[in-house]
């Protein structure tokens, strides 16, 4: 596992800070120094100095990454699209918006694709330092960003063996999130003076809304920029890359790691669409605990139960007879008490499952009431006490509910996101769909008559 | 030179052409809004009361309140008119900032002219009472610069104030005592049942009905005359009658209408919206099967709407309204009791999706036992 | 407040001599509402409260007073008393003299603290600007005690021991139970009672004089109706309609009806009747049709409940069901429910009832 090996230096690389920075990847061509004097951290989390040099769960994770463009995550049709944008590429500056939720290994894909087309990929790393132009003068980020836009591809790098480069953007300096005006100045010296591509990966979690700020369809339109959406990672796509990875680190990191299908298991259970976090977490999990240590004290692993799991003991109650009467297998408290720290994600998580094993109307009327309620408990922000009780009340609710759960295969899902707040203006609504409907309407025969108005006079 | 002159000619009709339809894009409602106290189309005694309290030295504040569609925002216009002459119909929109004591950020849409400002606090949820105090403050603070034949106030015109929070409205309460002086607040609601007894009692209300089926339309055919349409009588009765008396909604029907089909047709086919649609096929659905994984098909219908911006307890109301349809009596009355118990959960907590689909499910359970038992009668 | 108004009047005859200046000041002049202007001046004046007026009358005769506490419900003369009352005692003095709080202002535990202690601990001289003597103690009033903290009534309690030597409290409030026991103990207590429908009518007609309104007897009596004996909302009704009326209209009942937001007695009978005839339908179309006129929710719960009660036709057991019922939506429509599907509720509520009886 030698550095050489490592194509790509900092695929999951935000996580560990371990930085592998020689690679044949020009990161600046300004201001490399700053870059190359990151810590060169050794992980600390391997207990056995010995090994250390080998044991590098860096480089353990370098060798997960994919290799050819099969095992990646995202999708085919996605890739076909990415490629043919790729191909499409024709000397002229050309700019793409990668976008999707964080961890479904957009980078990776863009990557591994540009390499398979001969490009080499220039990122750009927002800096810590602070750097002095020639007049001795500290550069503000935003003209570093600027200077490495237009110039960046204008030197060859000597590591590199193909003759195309790819500017990649994912880090967008802070600035630009306040004055967005300053960003689209950039993007035109980008289209007047640069040469090469260049593409922004834009993670659009639920908080950050660079998509609508900085990329926002004005902008989109102004530059012609075309815009990629990707998806979370589906499960099936999930299961494969786990499979491949596990394979991967029972070879070459088996003397630190025990990877084992229940690991996986977990692993799918609780990630849903990041393949990044999925694969850490398999690591962390598959760590082999010295054995002389786990028996003295921490015999009894704290069980974590992952929020799919506890899900599925809430809606699939299994029951065991207990002398005259019956008891539950997981106890309803226990579960209540796992997750306590958000009883409205777990509610949201019960509300959007528990229809898959409910028998009845009449039972599942009486979980949904339950489940509205507790709610309605849980909204009570003046009482922090009854968040618990309400989740309490919630789980034990519907197990008991849920005498005879209708039992088959049934994926647990994320309940759908409903956090608008309450929308009341009915006459808002009302105006809106009719003016839509009505301007949609007339537009168009408006335009025609008074066209035709002009012409006739003018005959 | 008669060629030249000709070309400008078509120059100026082209222009012309071109702000008529700029006047075209505008809304019928709007368009044919009545801009003075005199020129409304009905409750004209109010009006004339309204027009004694503006001739009045001191001006109350005021509390306008009525359901929706019944003319609320036009008399208020009106009377913001009256008060200080045409120079209030020069509207700007601007955007204002706020900060919370938590030093959280906001900003909202104001409507303002140099007299009067209005603001919708409720787009801001329940930080609405900063808003509120601090609205009012800047706007009492900045005193009339031209005061001469003018009044010493100015307006805030606050909309929906029976969605703001019981903090805001306690909060308001005392604003509007500090600054009577320098400016008054007209406050615009759908019903006071949500509006504190102390803010009721320290304004003057004025209640707007709606208009009848007869007035609703005599102004649609107005509108039609000044419009240049033919408009039978049959079909703006009819309008009149599924807009539930909302004049709003009558006009703005009549205006799809006439995109629809113009010439109008006595019988022509008047559009609903298509939430309306929506709901009453998911009623159907509720009645045809009651199991979990219809339940499961009516959610994702559900979270539709929610996710197109429908109010929800609009859902809730029309939802229930056809469900009932399709019960005998007992079994009515059984539904309205679980609507409103649910309906009030929904209000109290913040995840609109249960309690409707709380109040489907129970729906469903309730009919489905009487299919059960009347079938078993039937055996 | 007295000369005030006056010189307010004697300077609208004077506009015309001196038109720059005066006519400034004069717009200036915050409009005074009829309840300002028609408070009782002294307390003889104050209506029927014989027990308050009567200890008054001897504090004025240079006795002195014990804090006060005044509970009942509200438009009964409590804040105007206390004011009255100082007033005839320290003369022109009477701004320096008094402290007035209520709810309205910051009132958290930190003002009762700073506020009201650097007040009370101002000395008062025992003579007034005018060479009269007067009691030698200041007045702090805490108009709607009610609402306060019970951290901020506990904090008062030692201010009120330590400070007795030259403050007087007076505590006003609409329930003596939420006022913590420490407190009422420290305090002499008068009940104040709902007013008498001729003193109420008596004073409106007065005030209609003086207004240069016309309104017949029975319209202040459906004035007072409306006002449940509080004096306060009576005037401010009176005022509310000769607004909208302009200046010396006829004032009729249907005027009163609307500025008070009572639901007319048509609307209830119809609902009744209605109900009665158990027919869904026709409810529901009822109910639409109410919606339009957009009555306040809670006035037809609260009017609904009077009516119900009074009934006599209607049995306890129906009683009961429907109270129950009325009860819950009120709670329910005061939490901001939508107004149809709860008046929906009650009308099947009220069929129910009905059913049982047939």
């Amino acid at each position: 596992m030698s550095q050489s090996k490592k194509s790509k230096g900092d695929w999951l690389l935000p996580s560990f800070e371990i930085a592998p920075n020689t690679s044949h990847i020009k990161k600046r061509s300004s201001t490399d120094d700053s870059c190359s004097n990151k810590m060169n951290v050794e992980d600390d989390i391997c207990t056995d100095p010995k090994r250390k040099s080998s044991n590098n769960l860096a480089a353990l994770l370098m060798t997960c990454e994919p290799q050819q463009p099969s095992e990646l995550a995202i999708s085919r049709q996605k890739q076909k699209t990415i490629q043919e944008w790729l191909d499409s590429i024709n000397g002229s500056p050309k700019a793409l918006v990668l976008s999707g939720p964080s961890g479904c290994g957009k980078t990776v894909a863009l990557k591994l694709l540009a390499k398979n087309s001969g490009f080499d990929v220039i990122e750009w790393i927002t800096p810590v330092d602070q750097a002095m132009d020639e007049n001795n003068r500290v550069m503000r980020q935003g003209e570093r960003f600027e200077d490495f836009m237009v110039r960046a591809t204008r030197y060859n790098s000597i590591f590199s063996k193909h003759s195309r480069r790819l500017l990649l953007v994912k880090d967008i300096p802070n600035v630009y999130l306040v004055e967005k005006d300053s960003f689209s100045d950039v993007l035109q010296k980008y289209f007047e003076m640069a040469r090469e591509p260049l593409v922004f990966v834009v993670s659009d979690s639920g908080s950050s809304r660079l998509m609508q700020t900085l990329f926002s369809e004005n902008i989109r339109k102004a530059f012609k920029l075309d815009v990629i959406s990707i998806g979370a990672a589906t499960a099936t796509s999930m299961k494969n890359v786990l499979k491949r990875v596990s394979s991967i680190l029972n070879l070459k990191g088996g003397h630190i790691l025990n990877v084992t299908q229940e690991n996986i298991d977990e692993i799918l259970s609780n990630g849903i669409g990041d393949v990044r976090s999925a694969i850490l977490n398999l690591i962390f999990i598959s760590l082999k605990v010295p054995n002389n240590e786990s028996h003295s004290e921490c015999t009894v692993r704290e069980e974590s139960l992952g929020l799919l799991h506890g899900v599925g003991r809430v809606i699939n109650p299994k029951r065991i007879p207990d002398g005259d009467s019956w008891k539950f297998v997981h106890d309803p408290d226990e579960i209540a008490s796992l997750f306590q720290s958000q009883p409205g994600v777990f509610l949201g998580f019960l509300h959007g499952n528990y229809l898959n094993t409910i028998g009845g109307m009449d039972e599942a009327a009486t979980c949904i009431n339950i489940l509205s309620l507790s709610d309605t408990l849980i909204s009570e922000w003046r009482d922090p006490n009854l968040g618990r009780v309400a989740l309490s009340y919630c789980i034990r609710g519907l197990m008991v509910t849920n005498e005879k759960p209708v039992s088959g295969w049934n994926p647990v899902r994320k309940g759908q996101h409903d956090d608008r707040t309450l929308q009341r203006d009915l006459g808002a609504a009302e105006l809106r769909w009719y003016e839509s409907r009505i301007l949609s309407k007339t537009q168009k025969s408006e335009n025609s008559v008074s066209v035709a108005e002009i012409e006739g006079i003018i005959e | 030179m008669v060629r030249f002159f000709f070309k400008l000619l078509y120059f100026f009709v082209g222009v012309f052409n071109y702000l008529l339809l700029l006047e075209k894009m505008s809304l019928w409602v709007d368009k044919h809004r009545p801009t003075s106290l005199s020129k409304l189309d009905y409750h004209t005694e109010q009006a004339k009361h309204l027009k004694n309290l503006v001739q009045e030295s001191d001006f109350p504040h005021l509390l306008v309140y009525g359901p929706p569609g019944a003319g609320k925002k036009t008399r208020i216009m009106c009377i913001i008119r009256e008060l200080y002459g045409s120079g209030v119909e020069r509207l700007r929109m601007e955007t204002m900032h706020f900060e919370t004591p938590s030093q959280k950020k906001m900003e909202i849409m104001t409507i303002n002219s140099n007299y009067h400002i209005e603001v919708n606090p409720s787009d801001v949820g329940i930080n609405d009472r900063v808003v509120v105090m601090d609205l009012v403050k800047t706007v009492a603070q900045t005193h009339q610069i031209d005061s001469t034949g003018q009044r010493e106030f100015k307006v805030v015109l606050l909309t929906n104030v029976d969605q703001l929070t019981k903090d805001a409205q306690h909060a308001l309460r005392r604003t509007m005592e500090k600054y009577v002086a320098t400016c008054r607040l007209i406050l615009c609601a759908n019903s006071t049942s949500r509006v504190l007894p102390a803010i009721r009692s320290r304004c003057l209300g004025i209640r707007v009905p709606s208009p009848t089926i007869p007035e609703i339309t005599s102004i649609l055919n107005s509108i039609c005359k000044r419009e240049g349409l033919n408009l039978p009588d049959k079909l703006a009765t009819r309008v009149a009658e599924a807009s539930g008396r909302n004049l709003r909604r009558a006009i703005l029907m009549l205006e799809a209408c006439k995109v629809e089909q113009y010439p109008f047709t006595p019988e022509q086919n008047i559009t609903e919206p298509d939430w309306q649609v929506y709901l009453r096929e998911t009623a159907k659905l509720m009645v045809k099967e009651q199991s979990p994984s219809k339940l499961l098909q009516i959610r994702g219908r559900l979270y539709d709407l929610l996710i197109h911006a429908i109010p929800c307890d609009l859902i809730f109301k029309v939802l229930f309204q056809e469900c009932v349809k399709y019960c005998d009596l007992q079994m009515k009355m059984d539904i309205a009791a679980v609507a409103a118990e649910y309906e009030h959960t929904m209000i109290r907590s913040s995840k609109a999706i249960f309690h409707l689909e709380a109040f489907v499910a129970k729906f469903m359970a309730i009919y489905k036992r009487f299919m059960d038992l009347s079938a078993g009668d039937f055996m | 407040m007295q000369a005030f108004l006056k010189t307010g009047k004697l300077g609208a005859g004077e506009t015309n001599k001196l038109p720059g200046s005066s006519s400034k000041e004069q717009r200036q002049l915050p409009p005074t509402p009829w309840v300002e202007k028609y408070r009782p001046k002294t307390v003889d004046d104050v209506v029927e409260q014989p027990e308050v007026v009567e200890v008054l009358r001897q504090c004025l005769s240079g006795i002195d007073f014990p804090n006060l506490l005044f509970y009942g419900p509200p438009g009964t003369g409590k804040t105007s008393t206390i004011l009255a009352a100082a007033r005839q005692i320290f003369g022109d003095m009477y701004k320096e003299r008094i402290l007035e709080l209520n709810a309205s202002d910051e009132r958290g535990i930190q003002v009762i603290r700073e506020k009201v202690k650097s007040f009370a601990q101002l000395t008062a001289g025992n003579t007034r600007h005018d060479g009269k003597p007067c009691p030698p103690f200041k007045i702090i009033i805490l108009d709607e005690a009610d609402n306060m903290t019970n951290a901020a009534q506990s904090a008062l309690r030692r201010t009120m021991e330590k400070e007795s030597h030259s403050t007087r409290f007076c505590l006003i409030c609409n329930y003596v139970s939420r006022i913590i026991e420490p407190l009422t103990s420290r305090c002499s207590k008068f009940r104040f009672k709902p007013l008498g429908r001729e003193k109420i009518v008596e004073r409106l007609s007065l005030i209609c004089k003086e207004e240069n309104l016309q309104a017949e007897n029975d319209v202040l009596v459906k004035v007072y109706e409306a006002s449940s004996g509080d004096l306060r909302r009576a005037i401010n009704c009176l005022q509310a309609v000769a607004r909208l009326k302009g200046k010396g209209a006829e004032v009729t009942v249907d005027d009163v009806l609307e500025a008070t937001e009572i639901v007319p007695d048509k609307w209830l009978d119809e609902l009744l009747e209605v109900c009665e005839s158990k027919d869904y339908g026709q409810a529901e179309a009822f109910v639409e049709r109410f919606m339009t006129e957009c009555y306040s929710t809670t006035q037809v719960i609260e009017q609904l409940n009077q009516k119900v009660l009074y009934s006599s036709t209607l049995t306890d057991n129906q009683k009961a069901l429907i109270g129950e019922k009325l009860g819950e939506c009120s709670y329910r429509s005061l939490d901001g429910c939508s107004d149809y599907i709860q008046l929906i509720n009650i009308c099947c509520a009220i069929m129910q009832a009905y059913k049982l009886s047939s």
